[in-house]
């Protein structure tokens, strides 16, 4: 009876892994359609510089964990900062990566971005998108996708050939705020923020 | 009165006898006498009893075998020696690990030798297991959990910015591949403003790249890139060997096997291998033990029949010498067998030790006989009468010299004692049965022509008691210097390659072999222990089972996490076309490289390279680029599957060094370094007034320090005091005693300061040479004294002679043990050698003179 048992329960299990990770598939796939489809209109509308800015940081807004970049972006450096200017590096970074994301992606683009496949990174879900460019090749995109449980499923990390956007921006950020702290850091997000 | 004791009577009035005037001496005289004529009544029997004994040792001696553990030197009762065995039962593997370092000019070359030993020597014959940590697959893929969190942090940073470089590379290992991947590589960093961060991977490959140019091999070091490792690493593989406890070293077939697989291994330039661990340093101690002391009894052999020829110039005696000789080292040998059965790395030395003393009672024997052979009707008695008092008291103290340790807790040097006293015994024996015996069957041999003469300036001079005096004081000042080596280390061949190896890992601070360990009953107890130990001055670090899991694991696993995409597109992922590559050629590149400040030298590389080029060379160059490569890949798919490291996953070759039968051993590393006897001292004083339990290696060698420390004073006490007994028992008169003791105090001060100037400290080996030169001092000093008793001109008779060919004989012999490549076994013999010149010296210049003093005096 035992033995039955634990074999159902390892059926069971066995059975339901798959169905879990399709689950996160969708939800995955849900939020990077959403992401593409709303930055995509941002960026392409035909309304001013400004409305489209808003547009893309407000799509960025919906589909970005930002508490999960910051986590990482000052991991470090968190001590540093004061209220005031953890307030301000909060206040800063849907802009700044919004013009990040216009930078790497909203240049040359002649169509929406397409959706191709998604496959598995440790907890989260890595979905390939393929930017079509100017020059007739398309650039491979991963959004790397996280289970937020209550908030649902957003992106935390994108890549391009391998590299880490989010590394790579906490690099810098590192270099900067060893250089010139946190001020320097908010002055630079300043200037390099929609 | 029998017709002896007429004889013996005779012999008193002589003015040239030896014979002392005390009762008992002459009673002994007596004795000695009856059973020469015993002898030589019966010599055919005597003769038949040797030939029986003789072949009875050869047949004993062939089942002595040679231990090699130096463990076993002190008594087990000692609590330093009760701790070490206690923790050596619970952690067995320390004991009989055999550890291969690999050194390599990078971390590349050191893995890939590593991988391929290990693969090599694993399933080979006596091997039981190889654990090498910086290829398990378990550090594989947990390895980067155990830097710190910055550091991990960094390595992830430059992976995930090198990822499609790594991509690219494994998709396409050529030449041309690696050309156009830099090239894509720089073209995205100029993009980004970031070719700094292009530097390293430009420095390694103008490297490559120049060493190509000059038609030299450099391989591209793919970790000193990407994992930030840099300049020589060690690499450690431990094998645990099947035992095999019926030969005499029990991991010899494993030893064998290693040795095997390193022979015919295809070693790259710039990596070196080396086998060390206990069982290999045995090993290699036993080879430098044995290997030269056939030459060192050869060598004494052939000095010992020199020197008797001199002595006695005729040759059926020296050849009568060299027979009795040789009885007593095969009857020693064959008691040796018998008696301990197994000899140590000390006690080995027992028979180049026998030749120098074993002639000794021969050539006393013969002097006399010479001498009592023109004068007497009956010269064997007559001789044996005059000298075997003499030898009697010289065998009983040289015997009581070796027999000195026996009493002390230093039982390996005991061993060499007990051999060695039961070896002198059987040469006095052998010279008042033995030679009586082949004399009496062959008279001729009693006659010889004129005896030799001891060197002009050894006696009669009237200056050499004051600069024997002088030089003696100014010993004793120096002598306070010297010092006792309880390193065991410090016996071994320095050359030997298990010696090197060792010392290259005890030159690593954190890789050092000389740990110290305290074992805990629980895990909790375990974990205080390391943190007390941690808070101690002068401990590197300590470690138990719980420290061996990584520290802020979260965190790290938080950064893996991020990376991992990154990660997963360098070690499996299909390279991006991010940019229009153009480059092909080496050429190609250059351009593009001159125009960044990173890119400088390897362009001037590439430059060279092309000059030179060929395809044979870039066939080389191409091997070169990428023979380390499958090492990075293999280490990026590894850590894909990091993850939580916990007690229960770490490899069993890991934690069985830290919990072993319930026992968790708490391991201490030192900071400074401990081979250095005054740093190990001050670790090991810390650490026991904190841990009474404290044991391991250090802990061991200071507890002998001690020991032996303590059993030299004891042994050179007894020496002492039996030599001054015997002495007085001799002389009856203490300025007597003190005119053969003074010499030989004097010769020891020479002795020690002797060793204070080669930098010979006292070690195991050699702290046998202090007892002994009293014993063997002594002796000389009784011939001496007991004929200047009886004559004036002391130097016209034939013990001076005796005495100083005797001494010659011991001095050549000893002094031949320092051929030895084993460092205690040489010093034993050069100290020695030294210090029984100086009693020679010594005993000559004063001796004579105090002896005579005394008479006066009473």
């Amino acid at each position: 009876m035992i033995r039955c048992s634990a074999f159902a329960l390892l059926l069971m299990i066995g059975l339901s892994a798959p169905t879990v990770f399709a689950a996160e598939e969708e939800a995955s796939l849900a939020r990077a359609n959403q992401l593409v489809d709303e930055t995509y209109a941002a960026m392409t509308a035909e309304t001013t510089e400004a409305e489209r800015n808003d547009a893309l940081r407000a799509a960025l807004e919906t589909g970005f964990a930002f508490d999960f970049w910051e986590k990482f972006l000052i991991r470090k450096h968190k001590e540093s900062f004061s209220e005031e200017q953890l307030a301000e590096f909060r206040a800063l970074l849907p802009g700044f990566l919004a013009k990040l994301y216009s930078d790497q992606f909203g240049n040359g683009l002649e169509a929406k971005p397409e959706i191709k496949e998604t496959r598995k990174a440790r907890k989260d879900i890595l979905v390939r998108a393929a930017i079509p460019r100017a020059n007739g090749k398309t650039l491979p995109v991963d959004w790397r996708v996280h289970d937020f449980d209550d908030r649902g499923h957003l992106v935390v990390d994108f890549m391009v050939g391998g590299t880490s956007f989010l590394i790579l921006k906490r690099d810098e950020f590192s270099g900067l705020l060893d250089r010139e702290g946190p001020d320097g850091l908010l002055a630079f997000m300043q200037a390099n923020a929609i | 009165m029998d017709r002896l004791s007429r004889e013996l009577k005779l012999l008193n009035r002589n003015q040239s006898g030896d014979l002392a005037d005390g009762t008992q001496l002459s009673s002994m005289a007596s004795i000695i006498g009856r059973l020469v004529g015993f002898v030589e009544n019966r010599a055919t029997i005597v003769v038949s009893v040797y030939g029986i004994a003789l072949l009875a040792s050869i047949y004993a001696a062939t089942g002595l075998s040679v231990d090699t553990d130096s463990s076993k030197m002190l008594s087990p009762d000692l609590g330093f020696q009760a701790k070490a065995l206690a923790l050596r039962e619970a952690f067995p593997d320390q004991k009989t690990a055999i550890v291969i370092v690999v050194r390599a000019a990078n971390a590349d070359a050191a893995d890939s030798v590593t991988a391929k030993l290990a693969m090599a020597v694993s399933g080979k014959e006596g091997i039981a297991s190889v654990f090498a940590p910086s290829v398990d697959p378990f550090f594989l893929t947990n390895g980067a959990l155990y830097l710190e969190t910055d550091e991990l942090d960094q390595q992830l940073s430059r992976i995930s910015g090198s990822s499609n470089l790594i991509a690219g590379l494994r998709s396409d290992q050529s030449l041309q591949g690696f050309v156009a991947t830099l090239d894509q590589a720089l073209s995205l960093a100029e993009g980004a403003g970031e070719t700094a961060d292009l530097a390293p991977v430009f420095a390694e490959a103008e490297a490559v790249f120049r060493a190509a140019a000059a038609g030299e091999r450099r391989p591209f070091g793919w970790s000193t890139v990407f994992a930030g490792t840099s300049g020589p690493v060690l690499r450690t593989l431990t094998v645990q060997p099947v035992l095999d406890f019926t030969a005499l070293n029990p991991a010899k077939p494993a030893l064998a096997s290693i040795r095997g697989v390193l022979a015919e291994f295809d070693m790259p330039p710039g990596v070196e291998v080396g086998i060390t661990g206990d069982p290999v340093l045995r090993q290699e101690e036993l080879r430098s033990v044995t290997a030269k002391i056939g030459w060192s009894l050869g060598l004494s052999l052939v000095f010992v029949a020199i020197v008797l020829w001199l002595a006695l110039r005729t040759m059926g005696r020296v050849l009568l010498g060299l027979a009795a000789l040789s009885t007593t080292l095969i009857l020693t040998t064959g008691i040796a067998a018998v008696g301990v059965g197994s000899l140590n790395l000390i006690s080995i030395a027992f028979i180049v030790l026998m030749v120098g003393l074993g002639i000794d009672f021969a050539i006393h024997f013969l002097a006399h006989l010479d001498e009592k052979a023109t004068r007497d009707e009956k010269p064997l008695i007559a001789a044996a009468q005059s000298i075997g008092p003499a030898l009697a008291l010289t065998a009983g103290s040289t015997s009581l010299a070796f027999l000195a340790f026996t009493v002390t807790d230093f039982v390996g040097m005991a061993q060499l004692g007990l051999i060695g006293g039961a070896g002198v015994l059987i040469a006095f024996a052998v010279s008042i049965t033995f030679i009586p015996a082949i004399v009496a069957l062959r008279p001729g041999l009693a006659l010889g022509a004129p005896r030799g003469r001891i060197p002009g300036g050894m006696a009669g001079r009237r200056a050499m008691p004051w600069i024997m005096v002088a030089l003696g004081l100014g010993a004793t000042v120096m002598a306070s210097e010297s010092r006792f080596d309880s390193d065991p280390m410090g016996l071994r061949d320095p050359n030997a390659p298990s010696v090197q190896t060792y010392n290259w890992l005890a030159e690593d601070p954190d890789r050092s072999p000389l740990r110290a360990s305290v074992v805990a009953e629980t895990a909790e107890e375990a974990d205080e222990l390391a943190t007390a130990a941690k808070e101690i001055e002068g401990v590197r670090g300590a470690s138990w089972l719980g420290s061996l899991l990584p520290d802020d694991q979260d965190t790290k696993l938080e950064l893996v996490d991020l990376a991992w995409p990154s990660l997963e597109h360098a070690a499996t992922g299909t390279p991006e076309a991010l940019t229009e590559t153009t480059a092909e050629t080496p050429d190609d590149l250059t351009a593009r490289l001159e125009a960044v400040p990173e890119g400088q030298g390897l362009a001037e590389a590439l430059r060279l390279y092309q000059a030179a080029q060929d395809a044979g060379r870039d066939e080389v160059l191409n091997e070169d680029l990428f023979t380390y490569f499958p090492l990075l890949t293999d280490r990026l798919t590894a850590m894909l599957e990091m993850d939580y490291v916990e007690v229960e996953t770490l490899p069993d070759a890991l934690s069985r060094q830290f919990v072993s039968g319930g026992k968790y051993r708490v391991d201490i590393l030192p900071e400074a370094d401990i081979r250095l006897p005054e740093n190990r001292a001050v670790f090991i004083e810390k650490l026991t007034t904190h841990f009474p339990g404290l044991t391991g290696g250090p802990a061991q060698i200071e507890g002998a320090r001690i020991a032996v420390s303590h059993a030299m004073l004891q042994a050179v006490a007894i020496a002492l005091l039996g030599a001054g007994v015997l002495s007085f028992a001799t002389l009856r008169s203490v300025t007597g005693t003190l005119s053969i003791l003074i010499p030989v105090a004097l010769a020891g001060a020479v002795c020690m300061a002797a060793g204070v100037l080669l930098n010979l400290p006292f070690n195991y080996a050699n702290v046998i040479v202090l007892p002994l030169m009293i014993g063997i001092g002594v002796d000389s000093g009784i011939h001496l004294a007991m004929r200047a008793r009886k004559a004036d001109q002391v130097f016209s008779t034939s013990t001076p002679m005796a005495t100083f060919y005797s001494a010659l004989t011991t001095i050549a012999a000893f002094g031949t043990l320092g051929l030895s490549d084993h460092q205690g076994t040489a010093s034993m013999g050069i100290l020695l050698a030294i210090g029984l010149s100086a009693t020679v010296m010594m005993t000559f210049a004063l001796t004579p003179g105090l002896a005579r003093f005394a008479i006066k005096r009473s």
